[in-house]
């Protein structure tokens, strides 16, 4: 029966490919042209020219010449768009046989966006598609003009609907969400495609709280465009794991035309300006004594203290902004490669190469180099001298080719290789910032302040751990990647294309942590002894894609576009954990330890997904189009159970302002209407709907003795859920296009969500007795919405002045509908039958922080709430001044669900100075301020609150809250929730000075136009109520956590950067 | 040739070659989307007799989590820094509630998660049963640990602990019990292993002996003196006697010797603190760290080489030597035990001087505790005179005997339960002084955690009574 549906699908597909590819087979023709600039009459190179209504289409070369053969004879309609101009259309009538010239002159217009753009069924034009796709547009010359550390650094408040985290460390992992959240116990963040090929870009673990991020091997230089699919409405075509977006990443390609060189080098310089704050020391006497004594606020968890001080004084210390202590120090970065591109009609060749070495701002303080180099004479390393590091060499290749007039083959082919290293940090307890922002409160010895690490090394004023010994724990991994696809793509006939990709993306991943005997902070009783992980893992994906798009000028006011196509997508996993202890001197192997662990081994598991999908395309009058289409996607997730699922689509777009009933108005220039609905969905891992046991060793004593032996055992691991499905989403998306006085465009999406059959981990009660603690069930519905805007002004624009700005912002809201009922809670008549009603909703982390529950936020946020009143009015709250509830009130959200940015342009000197600016907002949630949370609840003896800004009640109310809490009925309650705070800031992002070298300059060195001298700032100064570390920082959130933390650790440095861009 | 006969017969022929494709590629489109979980192991992998003994294996393996746990909380850790075995040398508020008696029902660090080694225990059992069902030791041996892992939640938890199962994947919650309740669950549990466990051969004598001490100190808990007392004599149980946790480090670290000689995170507690540079009482709490008793041989971690400084930086470290080893064995219960239930039953029977007799006997040739041999003591002299005189002598005799054995706070429970002592006469009390400071609340047990609310037949703790 499976084999009959199959091959009932593919008779039905290749039926529509035939009756789709109707289209004529007669006499064909060739027109060529040039097209230029009309202003300067320059000629314009990577100009898209197409055939409308057709699968032909081409770029134009340096010297805007364009060539499209076999275009079928008759009267056909030529259209070219290129970004920053008007794209215009002309009507051409081709003979058999012949050639027909068409130039044209292109009007610059700066307020539009990309016009093609790719889809799952190839490059189409914008105006067709009835959903919203979002387009950064031209990335490789606003990288050339901004610095871009990361690549997720692009997607920073450039686009409504993406929220986009940047990494707070080196190496470390963004967070990127499209349209908010909707899944509760899978990942939600979107799935990435490079040059067609499924690109892997998952966390990996570093050794600390901040993993690395697979994304950063993707070298911002090499990139071309990047695009964004938002949603389910616009990724059905992508199937099961597209239901959070898709981002499309194109690398530069080849042009035909001269050979150009591109050679750039940047140099950073990193500074970490978080504000640090200081901690205090109160110092008086007992009353009627005068030895010295530290005093504490009354109320502040040390009764010890309690009326028995008398200030005398308040002494405070910085120790993180001591220069002759810190180990904040300035980072460096320098980034130097070349590319090379070029080629004929019938060869294109993109080659680059580049290097980029960047240390963060983390540097071992003076003290403890004198103490390793002059003292130990141990030397100290690079690796612990700057332990927060990034070497990366990228090189790519891309070399397209016309074997005939009908055939292209291109192949795409990058390497990376990264190495990455962080010191310990955040929770862990040798972390490298708790070192120091933990101190006494003052500088030098003092009553009761330990002055030396166990083992007598000197603290320096840091707090029970020497920075320099912390330094000596090394964690790094080494990145090697090659991402590789072909693309053939046949045009048999005028009518009829057809494209195969084939690709793979390979990542070889080490994780290596060496503590070499004696070293490291003796944290442990076996921290000295020698300790080394290394960890290796392997990620392979693999993908084949075939399309086939026929197209049919069915009368002359209809086109109908007809498309096929499946994919295959497998990604395949290993890894092997190992880890030695007690190693002799020297020594850095796991083989070379005297205790050789394997810690976890885990066999190539994969996730394997085909699908296939069918979409029929009309244009009429090539102002309204419609689309309707359906995918149908199997995979291996769910076991041996192959469930089909099947997600729909339609959409129309319709350019009203064309049509000719519509009035003309001389402010507007274009409006178009567009409608989209779409499914797809996400599924769970590989071993999830299994029922599995694992294996583990257990040391069984010999029965009468006291020594056992290292026995395999088994323990039930996994209780399965046959079945699972996928979760699938379904989007409703709405908005207009209007481009209005030729100098702005206005972009306005609504789209609404609903996500069924949500996959949420069940949490089982322990008394249950069940080998987990949650249970992966379908059983949820989760509605999600919003709003996007985009507005782009070209403010002024004349010979010497220009300004534009960029404007866009974008609401997101979320709410659970359904969780189902808990079974268990449903009443009982006396029939023993369950009594209809009866049974209460499900709510899903009862009793703690983040909850599911049925009419609120996605991982809304619950806390006790807290008042205070000061009775006394002394300014001091007392314990018992602070009430804090018994029950959890629903408090807000717990990631950003709004953001506002602001890009503006300026060019002067006519036009050879451009100037930009970026701000951005970010809001509507909240995190915890996770600093103050920490410091101000374990260390009271020193923290800020307790000492300095005892009068404000807000900050006393909220510590009192969380270390005393209030007695209720014999139980202690208290709350964090005063350390739940929001999260919004105004941030200024980037400002960036890009100057155009002269052109008497560059002849002099044999360089031509376009040479840039760039100097470029990022993450300027943040605006903002926050009381901790940096609203932004990102620690924490992983796949499936939503939640931002920050923990003993740096925020995001500022960037300083000159750049400069040398063309020949 | 028209064009439209060039299409058709294009069309046809394509049509032809993609259907014949489809359906012989049926297969290979299988081959695509086959799972692939090598290394996977799936139930019909534990379908034999090893893998029923592989199952009693893990099952063991994870009871032992009570106090082997690679590093993190354990009960039996935690419930001595609940009551006055060890003082929290870490800088977390959730540990220093633990210590401090102030916990909140989502405190992390409450060690409820022994609930779930019944099931693991119960899927060997199934196992054993079927495929082994001749193996009565070692089907006795998992009931054992059934019983004791239920002892082991009644004695330090609060009244109200539901005990639902898991039975081939489908789960069944229970309502939440009292603690006696409880005891008769693990009672009958270990009714269970002594009645299959007929064999008469060392193997078989060692779980009957564990069934046996186990099952009376539940009586003891159920004030069931004489009767548990007679489960035990010398006769059937040595004081030598011994039933084992071990561990290696393949297979973790004990966690006492973790937490406590590794990590700094616990100390060794004592009777006295310093405050403000004077020396400050705890009320209620036995001299562990100060007393130089054989039973509980202590180092400061100053004097230690490497040194050992606490965790959280300034709590005075103490670091037990009974285990000084990473991979020192543990006994889960011990012919000790069975000594001090003999001795219990002396004193409620207000035979002091039984009491003492096998008191002294103990300390004149103390057996040994894991591999520890304490040196011999002297006899405690004189017979109390009272029974309250007697009840002070027994526990704090007691104390040093089962020292981190995950007993005291289940004693200093029924000190206020069986002997009439208030919370004030019985806990650690007054100003707190460990990390964060305050003062001792009033938690005389562990709360059932917030994650218990799934099952919703529980709404919280029943009481939070001793």
């Amino acid at each position: 029966m499976k084999q009959g549906r199959w091959s009932m699908f593919a008779a039905g597909a290749v039926t529509l490919i035939l009756l789709g590819a109707s289209g004529s087979l007669g006499a064909q023709g060739t027109v060529t042209g040039r097209i230029t600039d009309a202003a300067t009459t320059q000629p314009l190179g990577s100009v898209q020219v197409m055939v409308v209504g057709t699968n032909i289409g081409g770029l134009t070369n340096d010297d805007g010449r364009y060539t499209l053969r076999g275009v079928p004879a008759g009267n056909q309609e030529l259209q070219v768009l290129r970004v920053g101009y008007q794209s215009q259309k002309k009507r051409v009538t081709i003979e058999p046989g012949s050639t027909a010239n068409n130039d044209f002159q292109l009007k610059v217009s700066v307020v539009q966006l990309g016009e093609i753009v790719t889809t799952a069924t190839g490059q189409q034009r914008r105006v067709e598609l009835g959903n919203a796709v979002a387009t950064l547009g031209n990335v490789g010359k606003k990288v050339e003009e901004q610095d871009t550390p990361a690549f997720a650094d692009l997607l920073l408040a450039k686009t409504p609907g993406v929220i986009a985290l940047p990494a707070t460390t080196l190496g470390g992992a963004p967070t990127i969400r499209v349209r908010g959240l909707s899944s509760i116990s899978l990942s939600n963040a979107p799935i990435y495609y490079l040059d067609g090929v499924r690109y892997s870009a998952g966390n990996s673990g570093s050794g600390t709280d901040t993993p690395f991020s697979l994304l950063n091997a993707l070298n911002p230089d090499d990139i071309e465009d990047v695009e964004i699919v938002k949603g389910p409405s616009a990724a059905t075509l992508y199937g099961t794991n597209a239901a959070n977006g898709v981002v499309l990443i194109t690398t530069k390609k080849g042009k035909s035309g001269a050979t150009h060189w591109n050679y750039f080098g940047e140099d950073r310089t990193l500074i970490d300006q978080t504000p640090y704050q200081p901690m205090y020391a109160r110092w008086g006497h007992a009353p009627g004594g005068t030895a010295q004594i530290r005093c504490q606020l009354s109320t502040m968890t040390t009764p010890k203290f309690a009326g028995n001080c008398v200030t005398d004084s308040i002494t405070s210390y910085n120790l993180l902004r001591d220069p002759s202590r810190t180990l904040v120090k300035w980072g460096r970065g320098f980034k130097g490669g070349a590319s090379v591109n070029g080629g004929s009609d019938i060869v294109r060749y993109f080659v680059s190469g580049s290097v980029d070495n960047e240390y963060g701002p983390v540097q071992m303080p003076d003290l403890d180099v004198r103490r390793f180099n002059d003292s130990l004479k141990v030397g100290v390393r690079p690796e612990w001298f700057h332990p927060l590091a990034q070497d990366q060499v990228n090189f790519r290749s891309n070399i397209s080719a016309a074997l005939s007039p009908k055939f292209d083959l291109s192949t795409s082919m990058g390497f990376t290789k990264t190495n990455n290293r962080i010191p310990p940090e955040s929770d862990l307890i040798i972390a490298l910032w708790y070192t120091q922002m933990q101190n006494y409160g003052f500088k030098g010895p003092g009553l009761d302040k330990v002055t030396n690490q166990v083992d007598g090394t000197p603290l320096n004023d840091a707090f029970q751990w020497n920075p320099g010994d912390v330094m000596q724990y090394v964690n790094s991994q080494d990145l090697q990647r090659f991402t590789g696809s072909v693309n053939a793509n046949w045009r048999p006939f005028s009518w009829l294309q057809n494209d195969a990709t084939l690709g793979t993306d390979l990542t070889d991943l080490n994780f290596f942590h060496l503590c070499r005997l004696n070293e490291c902070p003796p944290q442990s009783a076996t921290a000295r002894v020698g300790n080394v992980t290394d960890n290796r893992a392997n990620l392979r994906n693999f993908n084949f894609k075939l399309s086939s798009t026929a197209t049919w000028n069915f009368r002359p006011w209809l086109n109908l576009r007809t498309s096929v196509g499946a994919d295959y997508t497998n990604i395949e996993v290993d890894s092997l954990n190992t880890r030695g202890q007690t190693l002799p001197p020297g020594a850095v192997a796991v083989t070379q330890a005297a205790t050789k662990l394997i810690d976890q081994e885990s066999q190539p598991k994969a996730v394997k997904t085909l699908g296939l999908y069918v979409q029929e395309q009309a244009a009429v009058n090539d102002r309204l189009f419609l689309t309707a289409a359906l995918r149908t996607d199997q995979n291996s997730a769910f076991g041996t159970k192959f469930q089909r699922v099947y997600y729909p689509k339609a959409s129309a777009s319709w350019i009203a302002s064309d049509e000719p009933a519509f009035p003309k108005m001389n402010w507007l220039d274009q409006l178009r209407l567009r409608v989209s609905y779409g499914a797809s969905g996400v599924q769970p891992g590989p071993i999830a709907g299994l029922t599995l046991f694992s294996a583990n060793t257990v040391t069984i004593a010999t029965r009468g003795l006291t020594s056992g032996t290292d026995t395999p055992g088994l323990i039930s691991s996994n209780p399965g859920n046959a079945n699972l499905k996928p979760e699938t989403s379904a989007e409703f998306e709405s908005g207009f296009e209007m481009r209005l006085f030729r100098r702005v465009s206005v972009d306005y999406t609504y789209y609404d969500k609903r996500t069924k059959d949500a996959l949420i981990n069940i949490p089982l009660a322990p008394s249950g007795a069940a080998s987990v603690t949650q249970l992966l069930t379908n059983i949820g519905r989760i509605r999600n919405w919003g709003h996007e805007l985009q507005v782009n002004m070209q403010l002024w624009d004349s010979r010497n002045f220009g300004w534009d700005m960029t404007v866009g912002g974008s609401h997101n809201s979320s709410l659970v509908l359904d969780l189902g009922t808990d079974a268990t809670t449903c009443k009982i008549d006396a029939s023993g039958a369950q009594i209809p009603g009866s049974c209460q909703d499900r709510v899903i982390g009862a009793g703690g922080q983040t909850r599911e529950v049925k009419g609120y936020p996605i991982f809304s946020q619950w806390f006790r709430p807290y008042t205070y009143r000061d009775d006394n009015g002394d300014g001091i709250l007392q314990v018992s001044e602070v009430h804090v509830d018994s029950a959890f009130k629903f408090v807000g959200y717990g990631a950003p669900r709004d953001i506002f940015s602001v890009q503006q342009g300026f060019d002067l000197l006519n036009h050879r100075l451009r100037v930009t600016l970026s701000f951005d907002y970010k809001g509507g949630g909240n995190t915890i301020d996770g600093a103050n949370n920490f410091q101000c609840n374990t260390t009271p003896l020193a923290c800020a609150e307790n000492e300095i800004v005892q009068k404000d009640l807000n900050l006393q109310a909220r510590q009192i809250a969380k270390s005393n809490g209030t007695v209720l009925g014999g139980t202690t309650f208290k709350t964090s929730r005063g350390y739940f705070i929001s999260d919004q800031f105004w941030k200024f992002r980037e400002a960036s000075v890009i100057y155009n070298l002269p052109v008497m300059l560059m002849r002099r060195i044999g360089a031509g136009t376009g040479s840039t001298l760039v100097f470029s700032v990022r993450n300027i100064h943040t605006w903002t109520n926050f009381t901790g570390i940096d609203p932004e920082a990102n620690y924490g959130v992983s796949s499936t956590s939503e939640l931002q933390n920050e923990f003993q650790t740096a925020g995001i440095p500022t960037y300083y950067t000159f750049r400069l861009n040398l063309k020949y | 040739m028209t064009n439209d006969s060039h299409r058709a017969r294009w069309a046809a022929g394509v049509l032809a070659a993609v259907m014949a494709l489809m359906v012989a590629c049926t297969k290979f489109k299988d081959d695509l989307l086959t799972p692939q979980n090598f290394g996977a192991i799936d139930p019909a992998a534990v379908q034999s007799a090893a893998a029923a003994t592989a199952l009693r294996v893990g099952a063991i393996g994870r009871l032992k989590n009570m106090v082997n746990a690679s590093g993190g909380e354990t009960l039996w850790e935690e419930s001595g820094n609940l009551a006055d075995e060890f003082r929290n040398s870490d800088f977390q508020i959730s540990r220093a509630d633990v210590d401090r008696r102030t916990m909140t029902t989502n405190n992390p660090q409450i060690p409820y998660d022994i609930t779930r080694s019944r099931g693991f225990i119960r899927d060997a059992l199934a196992a054993m049963k079927q495929f082994l069902p001749n193996n009565t030791a070692d089907i006795a041996e998992l009931y054992m640990a059934l019983g004791f892992t239920e002892m082991s939640l009644a004695e330090n938890f609060c009244n109200g602990i539901p005990l639902g199962a898991t039975i081939a994947g489908q789960q069944s919650l229970g309502p939440p019990l009292t603690n006696a309740q409880v005891y008769d669950t693990a009672s009958a549990h270990l009714d269970t292993a002594l009645a299959i466990n007929t064999g008469t051969d060392a193997s078989s004598i060692v779980i009957k002996n564990a069934a046996l001490i186990t099952k009376a100190r539940i009586l003891v808990d159920k004030g069931q003196f004489a009767a548990a007392a007679a489960l035990v004599p010398a006769a059937i149980v040595s004081s030598t006697y011994q039933y084992i946790f071990v561990t290696s480090v393949p297979t973790g670290d004990l966690g006492i010797w973790s937490l406590n000689n590794s990590v700094a995170r616990i100390t060794v507690s004592d009777s006295f603190d310093i405050l403000n540079g004077a020396v400050n009482t705890v009320k209620n709490a036995l001299p562990f760290a100060s007393a130089n008793d054989p039973r509980v041989p202590v180092k400061a971690g100053s004097a230690l080489n490497p040194k050992i400084t606490a965790e959280d930086g300034t709590t005075p470290m103490f670091i037990q030597q009974i285990w000084p080893g990473r991979s020192d064995p543990i006994p889960m219960v011990s012919g000790i035990d069975a000594r001090l239930i003999e001795a219990e039953s002396k004193l409620n029977a207000a035979d002091y001087a039984g009491m003492m007799t096998i008191l002294n006997a103990l300390r004149a040739a103390p057996p040994k505790i894991g591999n520890f041999q304490p040196g011999p003591m002297s006899p405690i002299a004189g017979t109390p005179a009272t029974k309250d005189d007697a009840v002070t002598l027994f526990f704090r005799e007691k104390a040093f005997w089962v020292f981190g054995r995950g007993q005291r706070l289940s004693d200093l429970r029924r000190l206020m339960r069986q002997y009439g002592r208030t919370e004030d006469q019985t806990f650690p009390t007054g100003v707190y002084n460990g990390w964060g400071g305050g003062v001792y609340g009033h938690d005389v047990n562990f709360p059932v955690p917030d994650a218990e609310l799934a099952n919703p037949l529980f709404k919280g703790c029943l009481d939070r009574l001793p």
